[in-house]
C-alpha cells in the first residue's frame, strides 16, 4: 500500500468525513480508501479503484467482497464489456454508525437474545439463516433461536437479501425502463411524451414488482409439525429501514412531550409502537432514483399518496381500545386532565348527583362496539364526572382526552382523528414540524434566545427589514442588528438587496431578510455531520497520545491484570481515558439523533 | 369705536361659546350677532384680529375665523413679531412638534433669529424641546402644554426615547405566568392529591385560557404598570411571546392564548416529581415508565455543560473551519 487515506475524504463533503472515518474505525484503512474514492469518483470498476488509491488490484478485490458483504458498495454488470463497476451504497455505514444504538433498542424491546442475533447479523453483513442455526449445538436452543429469528423477521427487523439489493436502484430502474421502452412500439397516433409516460408508468410497475418479488409465505416459511419456522435457505441482512422509522417515532415523541406533556407523549409512543412497522418508510426507492420524479410538487403528492393509501389500507389506523390494550400497566394517568371541578371543588357534588349510575356502569364495563360513538355524544359533564370516580390507573375517558389533547390540544396536530375512537398520524405534516421545532430550539441553545426571537418573527413576517423586526420583537434596532448578522453568518437567513437609486449606491440600499427552511435545514445536517466526524477524530486523536499505555493494556499477559501489572498513574489515566471516551460517544450520538431528524 | 368694542367682545364672547378651535365663516358670524351687512362685520372682525383674539385660517378657498382666548391673545402681544410668527407656526404642528429647521424653512428667517426667537419663547414657558424616537438628531419644539404624540414619543415602550428593554421584559414575564398559570395551573404548585404530577392538563375543548381582554384586566386590576396600556400594546407584547415559543395562539381564533408547556419546562417548572424531596409523589414503577429513553434536544436545560473543554464541539466548526 502506498498512499493512504488522501485530505479529499474529508474536504470534498461532510458526509465522505464522516464515512471515511467510520469506515476507518470499524472497517480499516483500505476500506476506508475505497469508499472515499468511490464517494468521489462516483462509479468505478476495481482497476480503476486499483489505479486511484493506488493500492494492489488483489487488495482491492479482497476489500470489495467484504464491503460487498456488508453492504457498503454496490456493483452492477455492464452486459456488453462485462466490466463490473462499483458505486458506494450508503445503508452499510449508517449500519455501522446506528449498530450501538440498534443493539441496544432490540436488546429493551426484545430481549438480550434477540439481541445477539442483530449483532451477529450486522457483523456479517447478511447471513444464511441455515448457517447461522446450524452453527449452535444445543438442540432446545437451535429451536428456540428459529423462534426469534421468525419473530424479529416478521416485525420486518431482518428481511430477506435478493440479488437486486447488490445493484444500486439507478440501475435496475434503467434496465427496466429501457427494457420497456424497446418493447413500446412508436406509432404515427402516439406522441413521442405519451410514448415515454406509458413506458414509465409500466417500469414503475414492473419495478415494485421487482421489489415485492420473493415474499410470498411460501418463499419466506416452511412448516415443520405445525411450526412455522424462516425457510433456512433464506439469506437476510438487518433492515435499516426499519430501524430509521422506530427514529422517527422517538424523535416525534419527544417533540409530543415537548409540546404537551409526558403522559401524553406515553400514549403516543404506544400508538406509534402498533403503526410503526406499517407505516410508509423514510424514503421511497421511486425518491431514490434520480430523474424519475423531478418537480418538487409532484414529489409532494407522490409522498402524500403514499401516506393515503396507508390509511385507506388501515396500515397506519389504530384504534382507542388498541392503546388500552398495549399501554404499559404502571402508567398513572390518574387526575392527568383537570376538569371543571378543580377549578370549582363545590359544583363536584352537584354533577355527582345529577348522573345516574346506569350511565356510569356503561362506560367503565361495558364493551359494546357502538360505546366510542356514545362517548362521542357524552356531554361535558359526563366525561369530568366519570374522571373523578375511576380508581383503575388508566380509563377509557382518560385516554381519549389524552388523544384528544394529541390532536388538538396545541398548535401541531399529532393524531388525526378519523372517525370517533379511530387515529391516524399524519407523518408526512409532522415531519416538517418536526424539523421546524427541532431547528428553532437548536437556534436558542446555540446563538441565544434573542436570535430564536427574531428568527421566529423573520418567519412569520415572510420578509422584513432590520427597522420592521426591530418593532415586532421590542428590541432595539443594534440588538436586532447583531442578532441578524448571527444569523445570517450561520446561514440561517438570506440577506436580498433592494437599491434605492440607479446608481445602486451603497449607502442608499437597503436589505431584507428572509428564511428559507430547505437550505438551512441541508446546511445545518451537513454541519452536524462534519460536528460528528470531528468527535470521531478527536476520540482516535487522543486514544492516540496514549497510544503507549492503551497498547500495553491489550497485551495477553496484562488482560485481566490491569490492577496489578499498571502503574496508579497508569490506571488513573485509563480511568479518564475510558469516561473521556464515554462522554465523546455521548455527545456524538446526541448529535447523530440531530442529524437524523434532517435525514428524514 | 367703544361701542363697536363692546359689540366685538359680544362676538369674541359668543364664538368661545361654542367648542375651543371651532372655525366660522362669514355667514356664521353674521349669525351670531344678527347682522345682515358684510361692512359691519368687517369692522368688528379687524379690531377683534389687531387685538389677536381672531386668527384667520384660510380653509380651501375660503377664509375661516377662529376665537382665541384672551390669555392666549394677551401672550401674543407681549410677543415680538418674529416670536409670534415663530409661536404661530409651533402651534400649528400641535402633538407632532416641528423642526427647528422646518421652521427657518417656513418663517425665513435668519438662523440667529429663529435661535433666540425659541430661546426666549422656551424661556417664557410657552414652548419646550422634545425629544423624537424617529429622529433622535433633531431638536424638535411643541407648544408647553401639549403632550408629545405616539408617534414622537414611540408609545409606551420607550422611556426617554430609549426602548426601554427592562420595562417591556418585566411585563413579558407578567403576561406570560399569568397565561401559563391558566393554562397550566397545577405546574407552579408543590403536587397535591387531585392532580397528577408529572402531567396535568386541561382538555382539548377548555376555554378559560387568556385572551388580550383578561390579560388587559389582570394588569390594570393588579396595578403592574402606571403607563397607559391600549389593547394593542398587550398584542404586540403577546406577540413576543409567540415569537418566544412562551405562547401560542389558540387554533381558530384571533386572541386567546395558551402558554406551551416547553416554556413552562425550560423556565424550571412541571418538573417538581424529579426533585429529591418529592420522591414519594409517584411510585417507582411509575417513574421507570416515564424514563426518558433517548435524547432530546427539548431537555436542554437538564444537559450539563461537559469540564472537558478540549473536547468542546462546535455547530459551526464546519463553515468556521
Amino acid at each position: 500500500m502506498q498512499g493512504g487515506l488522501s485530505e479529499a475524504s474529508k474536504t470534498q463533503s461532510p458526509s465522505s468525513y464522516l464515512y471515511t472515518c467510520i469506515a476507518q474505525k470499524n472497517l480499516g484503512e483500505i476500506a476506508a480508501i475505497v469508499i472515499s474514492s468511490l464517494i468521489s469518483y462516483g462509479r468505478l470498476s476495481c482497476r480503476e479503484i486499483s489505479h486511484k488509491t493506488k493500492l494492489s488490484v488483489k487488495v482491492v478485490q479482497s476489500a470489495l467482497v467484504s464491503l460487498i458483504q456488508l453492504q457498503c458498495v454496490y456493483y452492477v454488470k455492464d452486459e456488453n464489456s462485462g466490466t463490473v463497476h462499483y458505486t458506494f451504497n450508503e445503508t452499510g455505514v449508517l449500519n455501522f454508525l446506528h449498530s450501538g444504538e440498534i443493539i441496544n433498542h432490540i436488546k429493551t424491546a426484545y430481549g438480550d437474545d434477540h439481541a445477539e442475533i442483530i449483532q451477529n447479523i450486522l457483523v456479517n453483513g447478511h447471513i444464511k439463516v441455515a448457517d447461522y442455526i446450524n452453527n449452535i449445538d444445543d438442540a432446545q436452543k437451535k429451536l428456540d433461536t428459529e423462534t426469534l429469528f421468525v419473530k424479529l423477521f416478521s416485525d420486518k427487523w431482518l428481511v430477506r437479501v435478493q440479488l437486486f439489493d447488490f445493484h444500486p436502484y439507478a440501475d435496475i430502474w434503467n434496465n427496466i425502463y429501457q427494457d420497456i421502452l424497446k418493447k413500446t412500439p412508436r406509432s404515427a397516433t402516439t406522441s413521442e411524451i405519451k410514448r415515454v409516460n406509458e413506458a414509465k408508468e409500466k417500469a414503475k410497475i414492473a419495478f415494485v414488482q421487482l421489489l415485492e418479488s420473493g415474499q410470498t409465505s411460501k418463499d419466506l416459511y416452511t412448516v415443520k409439525d405445525g411450526f412455522k419456522t424462516l425457510n433456512p435457505n433464506l439469506i437476510v441482512r438487518f433492515n435499516l429501514n426499519r430501524f430509521q422509522k422506530h427514529l422517527r417515532s422517538v424523535a416525534l415523541i419527544n417533540l409530543a412531550k415537548s409540546r404537551i406533556g409526558t403522559l401524553s407523549a406515553k400514549i403516543y409512543e404506544t400508538a406509534l409502537n402498533l403503526i410503526e412497522q406499517e407505516s410508509p418508510d423514510i424514503i421511497h426507492p421511486f425518491l431514490q432514483i434520480s430523474g424519475l420524479i423531478n418537480d418538487p410538487e409532484e414529489e409532494r403528492a407522490f409522498i402524500n399518496s403514499i401516506e393515503n393509501k396507508s390509511v385507506e389500507e388501515k396500515k397506519i389506523v389504530f384504534t382507542i381500545r388498541e392503546i388500552e390494550r398495549s399501554l404499559p400497566t404502571d402508567l398513572d394517568l390518574r387526575n392527568s386532565i383537570l376538569t371543571h371541578n378543580f377549578l370549582k371543588p363545590n359544583l363536584k357534588k352537584r354533577v355527582a348527583d345529577e348522573v345516574d349510575s346506569p350511565n356510569k356502569r356503561v362506560k367503565t364495563e361495558s364493551d359494546t362496539p357502538d360505546l366510542l360513538a356514545e362517548f362521542q355524544l357524552k356531554n361535558d359533564i359526563i366525561i369530568e364526572e366519570e374522571i373523578d370516580t375511576d380508581s383503575d390507573l388508566q380509563s377509557t375517558s382518560l385516554i381519549q382526552h389524552h388523544l384528544k389533547l394529541l390532536s388538538s390540544g396545541s398548535t401541531i396536530q399529532f393524531l388525526i382523528e378519523m372517525t370517533p375512537g379511530t387515529y391516524t398520524i399524519p407523518f408526512t405534516a409532522l415531519i416538517k414540524q418536526l424539523k421546524q421545532y427541532n431547528f428553532e430550539t437548536l437556534v436558542k441553545t446555540t446563538l441565544g434566545g434573542n436570535a430564536f426571537r427574531v428568527l421566529r418573527c423573520l418567519k412569520t413576517q415572510k420578509i422584513g427589514d432590520e427597522k420592521s423586526l426591530a418593532t415586532a420583537v421590542l428590541l432595539k434596532e443594534k440588538t436586532v442588528r447583531n442578532e441578524v448578522y448571527k444569523l445570517v453568518k450561520a446561514n440561517l437567513v438570506e440577506i436580498q438587496e433592494v437599491p434605492r437609486s440607479a446608481d445602486r449606491a451603497a449607502s442608499k440600499t437597503f436589505y431584507l431578510f428572509r428564511h428559507k427552511e430547505i437550505m438551512s435545514y441541508n446546511f445545518l445536517r451537513n454541519a452536524l455531520i462534519f460536528t460528528m466526524s470531528e468527535i470521531l477524530v478527536n476520540i482516535s486523536n487522543f486514544k492516540e497520545d496514549h497510544k503507549i499505555l492503551l497498547d500495553k493494556c491489550e497485551r495477553e499477559d496484562v488482560k485481566g491484570h490491569e490492577e496489578e501489572l499498571l502503574l496508579d498513574s497508569e490506571l488513573k489515566t485509563l480511568k479518564n481515558l475510558q469516561a473521556r471516551e464515554i462522554s465523546n460517544i455521548g455527545r456524538f450520538n446526541r448529535i447523530k439523533a440531530l442529524f437524523e431528524i434532517y435525514s428524514l | 369705536m367703544a361701542e363697536s368694542s363692546e359689540r366685538a367682545q359680544v362676538l369674541h364672547n359668543k364664538m368661545l361659546e361654542s367648542p375651543s378651535g371651532t372655525l366660522f365663516n362669514q355667514q356664521e358670524l353674521q349669525d351670531l350677532l344678527h347682522i345682515s351687512k358684510p361692512v359691519e362685520l368687517l369692522s368688528l372682525a379687524q379690531e377683534l384680529i389687531n387685538r389677536k383674539l381672531v386668527k384667520l385660517i384660510k380653509q380651501g378657498d375660503e377664509l375661516r375665523f377662529q376665537a382665541v382666548s384672551i390669555i392666549e391673545a394677551n401672550k401674543i402681544t407681549q410677543m415680538t413679531d418674529d416670536e409670534a410668527m415663530i409661536y404661530s407656526y409651533i402651534e400649528a404642528w400641535g402633538r407632532e412638534g416641528i423642526w427647528t429647521k422646518t421652521i427657518k424653512a417656513k418663517t425665513n428667517l435668519h438662523q440667529h433669529v429663529v435661535v433666540r426667537c425659541l430661546k426666549s419663547l422656551e424661556n417664557q414657558r410657552y414652548i419646550k424641546s422634545i425629544k423624537s424616537v424617529k429622529h433622535p438628531t433633531r431638536k424638535i419644539y411643541m407648544l408647553y402644554n401639549l403632550q408629545p404624540s405616539i408617534e414622537v414619543t414611540g408609545g409606551p415602550w420607550f422611556t426617554d426615547s430609549e426602548l426601554d428593554t427592562e420595562f417591556i421584559d418585566s411585563l413579558l414575564t407578567v403576561i406570560w405566568r399569568f397565561a401559563a398559570s391558566k393554562t397550566y395551573p397545577t405546574a407552579f404548585q408543590a403536587p397535591t392529591e387531585d392532580s397528577n404530577p408529572v402531567q396535568s392538563s386541561y382538555p382539548s375543548n377548555h376555554t378559560g385560557f387568556v385572551n388580550l381582554d383578561t390579560i388587559m384586566e389582570f394588569i390594570t386590576s393588579n396595578k403592574i404598570t402606571n403607563i397607559d396600556l391600549v389593547l394593542n400594546d398587550i398584542r404586540s407584547l403577546c406577540d413576543v411571546l409567540v415569537f418566544d415559543d412562551k405562547l401560542e395562539l389558540i387554533n381558530q381564533t384571533t386572541d386567546t392564548y395558551r402558554a406551551t408547556w416547553q416554556s413552562v419546562l425550560e423556565a424550571g417548572y412541571g418538573r417538581s416529581y424529579e426533585e429529591e424531596e418529592n420522591k414519594i409523589v409517584i411510585n417507582d414503577k411509575f417513574r421507570q415508565v416515564i424514563q426518558p429513553k433517548s435524547f432530546s434536544i427539548f431537555e436542554h436545560y437538564k444537559v450539563l455543560p461537559d469540564a472537558e473543554e478540549a473536547d468542546t464541539t462546535y455547530l459551526d466548526s464546519w463553515f468556521q473551519q
